[in-house]
């Protein structure tokens, strides 16, 4: 111990109470104290605290080390910084003999404030890890009080076991626990986590055991409790102790000896970690590490009852939906993650899994019923809650593990939607045009058709208001004349009015509107816009409307841009066809699925083998000074609302295009 | 205007009594009071125009009947029944052209005039080659009608009787 003597750092011998046996004159310069002064004096006495010195110093002699950043106060009773590494010697039979203390002082010492001590040491010693139970103390005395309370005979039932662990907190581990356990290697991520979703399945109950007899316990003696094999542990010891500072009586400390059964177990470990870790912090999307065991073992004694429809049972047991969501549990996740929620720290993403899925409702109901069924994975679109109060649009890609992975880790992607959306929602903008402009095309070939249509509102006004003139400028107007034709005026122009209209509907641009729709009257107004086109073109078209059809859902002018289409390509297609065999036939029917269902057959050309696979497209056409986007705006139109659009030639020649909507009596009434 | 329709009107008053006097109806008395005045047949299927032409038909003093389609005016048609026809190009059914070309062998003295909403120049030339005394276009001016009417109705009163 001479050679302490010329060393520059502090070092001190305590004996295990605590008495300081030795100092080095570095002490003496480092803490102010002299020498005489310090030997026999108490850890605690160099501490400002005592109580927390005292906690931390049975840590130190169960744990077997402590090393960290400490406040010291000095004689002259000013405080300083100083880096500490207590270390507990053994005797040869591996009994504790003493605690030796290296110290240096800070560097910005002296440190104005300095927070609390950890109270386990960071490095070296034993696997320990520091738990705050006050959360669970209604349960633990609860069980204290109902089974008059024997460890070794407490059954465990899993869901008291399940809450119990979901209830304490972890404050702190060491970097023995971090490496012998697996843990995170990020301390961030496991503070104020659940012990639950770290705890290695086949300790918990001990775990449970332990935490119940320390709760019920009045002293802060250690208890322990022997565990033959947990995972890649072999003789497992347990040993907790409740801090010995009396103002935080819900601090416990549990300290794990164990020996690995394979040299390279913890290399293994540690590989596996880091290649999570690097997966979900290099990955350019939002991930969240959970751990969704104990809802696994929730389903498992469910399906072992004889449960097979969740949907069933958990509509009966809506509590269920959410446990899983309390004892589901995020323990790490990235940056990008972080981004998304706006969150700024992590351990705010730490904790139950049920901030994934409060902006849409149902959506964790969905999630668990995919975990129940086995699937792999699970898909959906969500809208989240972010950190900062935003409500965003995400696609939820949730990966479960199967067997022969890592159970404890389920990885739920989020794509940020609202990017995708707006693409979308840009994409609507193209397509609005492109349908448009097949307006404006559909209207262009139609245009003798529509002057044909306004003329005659028109010729009637104008012939109404020549006449009514006439008869007010005899010599004895006829005002009651004068009065009907007025009124006519008025009718007449409104039906110009709506022509008009009609046009403008065509020709706008315009966001769908879906209501429900009364197919065969679309198909009549069809008609009369396309009469004067269609007498014109010496076309006939037989129209056999099913009466009673049921309402669909849809755009009144998209489907009527669609019949429209389909007849003016008809009459085309018959430009070449002799006068007496134009003819178009026109069936709306109600088909075996139940759709309103639509067919247009002519007698035309047909359409060529070789374009049957063509015609959808856009820019095919086989016409001069055709557009080639009338079929492809059909189908599109169609399929928007949720139907198919098909094409064919009829036995007897010509082309026959048939679409079906779906009926809209479940969609909205 | 005013002047020019009072003309017109003096006009085909003069020339209707004429018409009159030549088919020995009574002389002086409103023409619009009697039952056998120069008869004007009306076809078009749209019954807002249709009415709107009868209504200044009438203003003009003529009788009339209106027919929506070919096919009821040739049912309800005879020989020297209608003193002039005016019928809509375009029409379901029988076209006007198509009608004109049942008349030409039916009643072929009875003037057509046509009445159009587009200006095909295809149709006009056909019409009118085929023997129309107008092809009018929509919408349509009442003086302009009037003075085709009266030069149908002085047309068609020097077509050959035939018996
Ligand atoms: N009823 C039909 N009969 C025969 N061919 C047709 C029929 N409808 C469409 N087609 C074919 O499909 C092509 C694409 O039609 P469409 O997309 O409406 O564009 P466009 O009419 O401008 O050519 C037409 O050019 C024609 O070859
Ligand atoms: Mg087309």
């Amino acid at each position: 111990m001479e050679l302490a003597d010329y060393a520059t750092d502090s070092v001190i011998r305590y004996d295990l109470d605590g008495t300081i046996r030795y100092c080095n004159p570095a002490s003496e310069t480092q803490f102010g104290w002299k020498a005489a002064k310090l030997l026999g004096r108490h850890f605690h006495d160099l501490m400002p605290d005592r109580a927390e010195a005292s906690s931390l110093w049975k840590n130190l002699l169960r744990i077997g080390r402590w090393d960290g950043l400490l406040q010291r106060r000095l004689q002259s009773e000013v405080e300083i910084g100083a880096y500490v590494r207590l270390t507990v010697r053994h005797d040869s039979r591996g009994r504790p003999l003493d605690v030796v203390e290296y110290a240096a002082l800070s560097m910005n010492s002296p440190v104005p404030s300095l927070p609390v001590p950890p109270l386990i040491a960071e490095r070296g010693g034993a696997a320990c890890w520091q738990f705050n139970i006050k959360r669970a103390r209604p349960l633990l005395d609860a069980d204290a009080a109902a089974t008059g309370y024997d460890a070794n005979e407490q059954e465990w039932h899993p869901d008291r076991l399940d809450t119990l662990l979901a209830a304490v907190q972890i404050v702190d581990v060491n970097d023995e626990a971090i490496r012998l356990f697996g843990l995170p290697a990020d301390r961030d991520k496991i503070v104020d986590r659940r012990v639950a979703s770290l705890w290695p399945e086949q300790s918990r109950a001990a775990l449970g055991d332990l935490l119940t007899a320390i709760a019920a316990k009045t002293d802060t003696e250690p208890e322990t409790r022997e565990i033959p094999v947990v995972d890649r542990l072999q003789h497992v010891v347990l040993t907790g102790w409740r801090a010995a500072d009396p103002r935080c009586p819900d601090i416990v400390f549990v300290r794990v000896n164990a020996i690995l059964n394979a040299p390279n177990a913890v290399i293994e470990l540690e590989a596996s970690q880091n290649r999570y870790r690097n997966l979900i912090s290099f990955l350019p999307v939002p991930v969240w590490q959970i751990d969704a065991r104990a809802a696994g073992r929730i389903f498992d004694r469910l399906k072992a009852s004889g449960i097979t429809d969740l949907a069933a049972y958990s509509e009966e047991h809506p509590e269920l939906v959410d446990l899983t969501c309390d004892i589901v549990q995020v323990f790490d996740v990235n940056d990008e993650a972080m981004q998304l929620f706006g969150g700024r720290q992590r351990s705010d993403f730490i904790g139950p899994a049920r901030y994934l899925f409060d902006g849409t409702p149902g959506a964790a109901r969905r999630v668990m019923l995919a975990h129940f069924s086995g699937v792999r994975n699970h898909v959906e679109e969500l809208k989240v809650k972010t950190f900062d109060g935003r409500l965003i649009d995400v696609l939820l890609l949730m990966t479960f593990p199967v067997p022969g992975e890592r159970r404890d880790t389920t990885i739920v992607m989020m794509m940020d939607n609202s990017a995708r959306l707006e693409a979308e929602a840009k994409l609507r903008i193209v397509e609005g045009d492109f349908s448009h402009a097949a307006r404006l095309s559909t209207l262009g070939e139609m245009t003798t058709s529509i002057a044909h249509e306004i003329k005659q509102p028109l010729s009637a006004i104008l012939m109404n208001a020549q006449t009514s003139l006439r008869y007010l400028r005899k010599a004895d107007p006829n005002l009651e004349k004068a009065d009907q034709l007025t009124s006519r005026i008025v009718e007449s122009a409104q039906r110009a009015n709506d022509i008009i209209g009609r046009i403008q509907d065509m020709a706008g641009k315009r966001d769908p509107i879906y209501t429900l729709l009364d197919f065969n009257d679309v198909v009549h107004q069809c008609l009369v816009f396309l009469r004067h086109e269609s007498e014109e073109k010496l076309v006939v078209i037989k129209a056999r409307l099913q009466p009673d059809l049921p309402p669909i859902h849809g755009d009144r002018i998209q489907l009527q841009q669609v019949i429209v289409n389909l007849i003016v390509n008809s009459i085309q297609a018959m430009n070449t066809a002799p006068q007496t065999q134009r003819e178009i036939y026109l069936e709306t029917s109600v088909d075996e699925d139940d759709h309103v269902a639509c067919s247009i057959r002519d007698t035309g050309t047909g359409i060529p083998a070789d374009h049957m696979d063509q015609i959808f497209d856009g820019f095919f056409t086989t016409k001069e000074d055709g557009l080639g986007i009338g079929l492809a705006i059909c189908q599109s139109i169609v399929r928007a609302h949720g139907g198919e659009i098909t094409a064919a030639n009829h036995p007897e020649g010509g082309a026959v295009f048939r679409f079906w909507i779906p009926t809209g009596s479940t969609a909205e009434l | 205007m005013i002047t020019r329709t009072r003309l017109w009107y003096g006009f085909v008053k003069i020339r209707t009594q004429q018409i009159l006097k030549r088919c020995d109806y009574v002389r002086g008395v409103k023409v619009s009071n009697l039952a056998l005045v120069p008869k004007i047949a009306v076809v078009d299927d749209d019954a807002s125009l249709r009415d709107a032409l009868v209504e200044l038909l009438e203003v003009f003093d003529f009788k009339c009947q209106a027919f929506e389609g070919a096919e009821l005016f040739l049912a309800a048609h005879t020989k020297n029944r209608f003193d002039c026809l005016i019928t809509d190009l375009n029409m379901k059914g029988c076209s006007g052209l198509q009608l004109q070309q049942k008349l030409a062998t039916l009643d072929p003295r009875l003037p057509v005039i046509f009445i159009s909403a587009q200006s095909d120049s295809e149709a006009r030339s056909k019409a009118l080659r085929s023997g129309a005394v107008a092809f009018l276009s929509k919408p349509i001016n009442d003086d302009v009608l009037y003075r085709h009417i009266i030069a149908a109705l002085s047309r068609g009163m020097s077509r050959p009787v035939d018996d």
